[in-house]
């Protein structure tokens, strides 16, 4: 666990404001992180567990604020708290961790999509963006976790290996397999031309 | 190649952060934090709060009680319940208002504990944290069967054609509808956290807020309404199954 500065205005030190009851404060860091980690449990859930797991963590973050000490970046505190909602849901629901459910949609895994788009229409950036949100969704569960962690909280690999509880080269690794995953499965129209 | 492949990915991921979180549960979460520092704020017990408070409850309620308790004690006189129903028709007008006083006080099947002063007999209690105190929390019995075969047996004694003045005199009105009361909480956060869950398992729910005595608002999430009792039952038992214990509740709105 590094040594970190508190430096006004950033994440711990808002909280730390917060827990002295200043509001503005947490409305500063919920801003700053509701985005992220709304989409962190929306990619690996449905809509209304994605909403009821963010909500129970910013319940936590409230009702913690008075213990909250600043021993490590409240990003890394905050996802450790998210990953340990979402994996208490996992257990207690048995959920599967599937985007986008429908009532009748009974497939027991998830499939990989289809990335031939057929010869009638090209892909375009939607096509592309859907495509690749369900191949994340798809990706082994530590391999989405380490994409998320990069992607939405913007985490370092030493963070993520922290909030995780692994190693840095694990960590490292687990973004490098998830990578060529996603490389390997989307449309190759969709990594070439302009975005 | 690999490495413009991979920026590429990451650029095309960073086009789905316009999902964000819909705005009821942005004001969810400010209400919480908001509610948080105030109640905090305003402590007249510091750091002690907790321990002041409780002491200052457990005074008031013991006083309370005291005073209370011997006005009161006829309410509290067991019922029987499997069949007081039964001789409703054929009593005495007297009996019949004082057995029906009786089973609003005991019996949970019949309203929720705010509603209860509702029946036209009821005589007004001196104090009224009796009502109050019950609905922090929803408790329900273990007989669960028991409990069904009453409303279902309410239910037919009520439709029966040659009953004398059942409307005034009934716990369940043939009319209402059945609910299954998952919760009720103060905070509306919980309810709607709540609500989605039951709704993401497929439950057909609703929030219904009320106001015990114009002082306390209350948010229960209700489940239903039922046609027949048969479904009510069903939908509990899988609550029950889901952890959540839920009470029947008729509504006559």
């Amino acid at each position: 666990m590094v040594d970190r500065a508190i430096k006004p205005g950033n994440d711990e030190a808002l909280m730390l404001r917060y827990a002295g009851g200043d509001l503005d404060a947490f409305q500063k860091l919920y801003e700053r992180h509701r985005g992220g980690l709304y989409r962190y449990f929306l990619r690996q859930s449905n809509q209304s567990v994605a909403e009821e797991l963010f909500q129970d963590v910013w319940m936590r973050v409230v009702q913690s604020r008075k213990r909250y000490r600043p021993k490590a970046l409240f990003k890394t505190w905050l996802y450790t708290l998210a990953r340990n909602r979402l994996f208490d849901h996992y257990r207690r629901d048995a959920a599967r961790p599937v985007r986008n459910t429908e009532p009748g949609d009974d497939s027991p895994e998830i499939s990989m999509p289809d990335t031939n788009p057929g010869p009638q229409r090209l892909l375009d950036l939607r096509d592309c963006l859907e495509q690749l949100l369900q191949l994340v969704s798809g990706l082994p569960n530590v391999q989405r976790q380490t994409f998320l962690l990069r992607h939405e909280a913007g985490m370092s690999l030493a963070e993520i290996a922290e909030t995780m509880s692994t190693g840095a080269e694990t960590a490292k690794s687990r973004l490098r397999y998830a990578m060529d995953r996603l490389r390997a499965a989307i449309a190759k129209e969709c990594l070439e031309g302009e975005l | 190649m690999t490495e413009e492949h991979d920026n590429r990915i990451s650029d095309l991921y960073q086009q789905s952060s316009q999902e964000t979180p819909p705005a009821h549960l942005d004001r969810a979460v400010m209400d919480m934090a908001r509610k948080s520092v105030r109640r905090r704020a305003f402590s007249p017990f510091g750091n002690h709060w907790v321990a002041g408070g409780a002491l200052v409850g457990v005074v008031m309620l013991s006083v309370l009680l005291i005073q209370t308790v011997p006005q009161q004690q006829e309410h509290y006189l067991p019922v029987p319940e499997r069949d007081a129903l039964a001789p409703l028709s054929n009593a005495p007008s007297e009996m019949r208002k004082e057995t029906v006083r009786k089973r609003a006080l005991s019996s949970d099947i019949a309203s929720d504990a705010e509603e209860a002063p509702q029946v036209p007999t009821a005589p007004k209690a001196r104090f009224d944290f009796y009502e109050t105190l019950q609905e922090p929390e929803v408790v329900v019995p273990e007989d669960d069967g028991i409990k069904l075969q009453e409303l279902k047996r309410s239910a037919k004694q009520l439709q029966a054609p040659a009953r004398e003045e059942p409307a005034s005199a009934t716990v369940a009105a043939p009319q209402g509808s059945y609910y299954l009361q998952a919760g009720s909480f103060r905070e509306e956060a919980h309810a709607i956290g709540l609500k989605q869950r039951l709704m993401g398992l497929g439950f057909k729910c609703e929030i219904q807020t009320v106001s015990i005595n114009n002082k306390d608002t209350y948010h229960r999430v209700r489940v239903g309404p039922f046609a027949d009792l048969e479904a009510l039952d069903e939908s509990r038992k899988k609550l029950g199954e889901l952890g959540i214990e839920a009470r029947t509740v008729e509504s006559r709105e």
